[in-house]
Formats: C-alpha cells, sequence, structure tokens
C-alpha cells in the first residue's frame, strides 16, 4: 500500500498499535507490518516523529527504559489517546460502510 | 566493519542536517540509531550479511531529505518550548529583582510600575497557557515548526513589551531619581537583566531559524 495513502491514517493506526500495550518503536513499526500482512509500506522513519506528535497532542507517553537489555524509548496510550482511538474507530467503521454502499458490489437499494 | 558504517554514516549526516537544541536532537538521533539498529538484527538473524543486512535498514527507514524534514519539527517544537520556559522564569526573576525599587514621585510613575506588573502577569499567563496549549493545538499538532514560530512570536512581543515598559520607568527613574539608578543594587538589577535580554534574544531568534530549518 503506498505511503502517501497510508500518512492520513498513520496516527489511528499507532494508537491501535499501542491499545492496551506499552512497545519501543519498533516494535510497534514489526507489530504494524504483522497486523497489515507486510501491505503496509511507509518509511520506518516517518513513525518516530508520529509517535513524538501523538506526544504533544497527548494521546501517548514515552519513557526510557531498558528493553531486551538495551536502552529504548517505550510509548503508551493514556486515558485520552485511548478516547481518541474509539472515536477513530467508529470514524472508520462510519467511512468503511458509507463506501462499502457505493463501492460495493451489491444490489442498488430500491428507490423508497 | 564496513557494514557498520552504513547504519553510522546515515545517523552522522541525519545529525548534520538537523537544527536545534542539543539534548533534543540527540534524543531523536538515539532511537534512530535503536531503530536502525533493530531493523538490521533483524536482517542479519534472517540470513543477510552485515552489509546488505544495514542497507536494507537504512533503506526502509526512509530517505534522508524526508526523515530530516520530518525530524526537524520535533526540533523546532523543542526549541519553541526550550525558549518559552526561558522566558517566562527570566520574566519573574526579572520582576521580582526590580520590584519596589522604583521612584515613588511623581505620582504618575508609580502608576506606571503597576501597569508594567499587571502587563507582566497577563505576559505570564499567556505564555503559559501557550507553553502548555500550544503543542495541542491541531496546526501545531500537524506542524511543528508551526509551535516554533508561536513561541518565537510571543517571545519576540513579551521582549518588545519589556524594553517600551521597563525602558520607560528606567527612563523615570533616571530623569527624576538619578541616584537610585547608579545605586550599586540597580545598577547590577539592570546588567543582569541586559544579558538576560540578550540572550532570550538570541533563543527568540533561534525560534526562528530552527522552525525554518532542513
Amino acid at each position: 500500500m503506498k505511503s502517501d495513502a497510508l500518512r492520513g491514517h498513520l496516527d489511528a493506526l499507532l494508537l491501535a498499535t499501542l491499545d492496551g500495550r506499552e512497545l519501543h518503536g519498533y516494535a510497534i513499526i514489526e507489530a504494524l507490518q504483522l497486523r497489515s500482512g507486510g501491505a503496509l509500506d511507509l518509511p520506518t522513519g516517518t513513525v518516530y516523529p508520529a509517535l513524538r506528535r501523538l506526544e504533544r497532542g497527548g494521546f501517548v507517553r514515552s519513557e526510557w527504559s531498558t528493553v531486551s537489555g538495551r536502552q529504548r524509548r517505550t510509548y503508551k496510550l493514556t486515558p485520552s489517546g485511548e478516547r481518541e482511538l474509539a472515536n477513530q474507530r467508529t470514524a472508520w467503521r462510519e467511512f468503511t460502510v458509507a463506501i462499502e454502499g457505493v463501492l460495493g458490489s451489491g444490489p442498488w437499494p430500491a428507490k423508497a | 566493519m564496513a557494514g557498520q558504517s552504513l547504519i553510522g554514516d546515515y545517523i552522522d549526516r541525519l545529525g548534520a542536517r538537523l537544527d536545534g537544541p542539543r539534548a533534543a536532537k540527540a534524543d531523536l538521533l538515539a532511537e534512530a540509531r535503536n531503530s536502525l539498529d533493530d531493523a538490521a538484527s533483524t536482517y542479519r538473524d534472517a540470513g543477510f550479511p552485515e552489509t546488505t543486512a544495514q542497507a536494507r535498514a537504512v533503506a526502509e527507514f526512509g530517505p534522508l531529505s524526508l526523515i530530516a524534514d520530518e525530524y526537524q519539527e520535533e526540533l523546532a517544537v523543542a526549541q519553541g518550548a526550550r525558549t518559552m520556559r526561558a522566558l517566562l522564569a527570566a520574566m519573574l526573576v526579572v520582576h521580582l529583582l526590580f520590584m519596589g525599587r522604583w521612584p515613588t514621585s511623581p505620582s504618575w510613575v508609580p502608576v506606571l510600575a503597576s501597569v508594567v506588573n499587571y502587563a507582566w502577569v497577563v505576559v505570564a499567563v499567556l505564555g503559559v497557557l501557550a507553553l502548555v496549549g500550544g503543542p495541542r493545538l491541531r496546526r501545531c499538532q500537524r506542524s511543528g515548526r508551526s509551535f516554533g514560530r508561536l513561541a518565537g512570536s510571543f517571545s519576540t512581543g513579551a521582549l518588545t513589551a519589556c524594553v517600551v515598559l521597563q525602558g520607560a520607568l528606567i527612563t523615570a527613574t533616571a530623569y527624576f531619581n538619578l541616584g537610585l539608578l547608579l545605586s550599586p543594587a540597580i545598577l547590577a538589577t539592570l546588567g543582569f537583566g541586559l544579558v538576560v535580554m540578550v540572550r532570550l534574544v538570541g533563543m527568540t531568534r533561534r525560534c526562528f531559524t530552527v522552525s525554518a530549518a532542513a
């Protein structure tokens, strides 16, 4: 999938990846690729500024900690981030239902 | 090892393109380095030779111009926040140092001193709001450079107000009570204020240059 198409959804994807867990940057990238079956193709370096942007917005919190014997910055959702993720999920469901209704191959509804 | 230099070279070239507070820059580069090392390690574990593993890690990380541009956004935020914190701290210290030192006559001088006091309270409240709320503004979330420029503009306004208002008080003191102005305590306070002002002007200027860099 083109990185340009992904950029508009990157913040929501990162919030979803951090749902219920604390991960460091590269683990977030691996989780994104794993969950998408490798279809999400974006420069991995762009994930870190996006995470800082989310931190600036109060949606994630980060700290340096030792993971597998190495110092890494780990990220987790804040309560505000959890609410934002729920909002993003709702908006996405509404969007996909609307688009599927038009682009999907099912029969057109009869006129009222 | 030749392979090791690929990631090192990338980090060095990225660092050379970035401009901003040293600690924030080192923090970003350390995280980038960790990510590249992790990626290279994953490829090594998959059986790729060292050089290929690092070359893949660097290629995946992204073109230098794109990555530097995005990282610079964060450095603009860091510079803006640093300047705002320094401005607020300096305003508090300088205000406390000057408080109660102005002449009591003619009657308009204490009035002007009160206006200056209230002006500082307003600037301090606005400054704290900008520092805390600015990075969360939608526009500043999209672009860290916007926050850098916002901080630079706020600091410019606050420093201009400081020059005008404190300047008026200093001029009045010089005119009506030169002896007071030339007292060692006031001269030392003025000297300190001047040093702080020069430093803050430099930091304010950096807000704009860091926001325009890369």
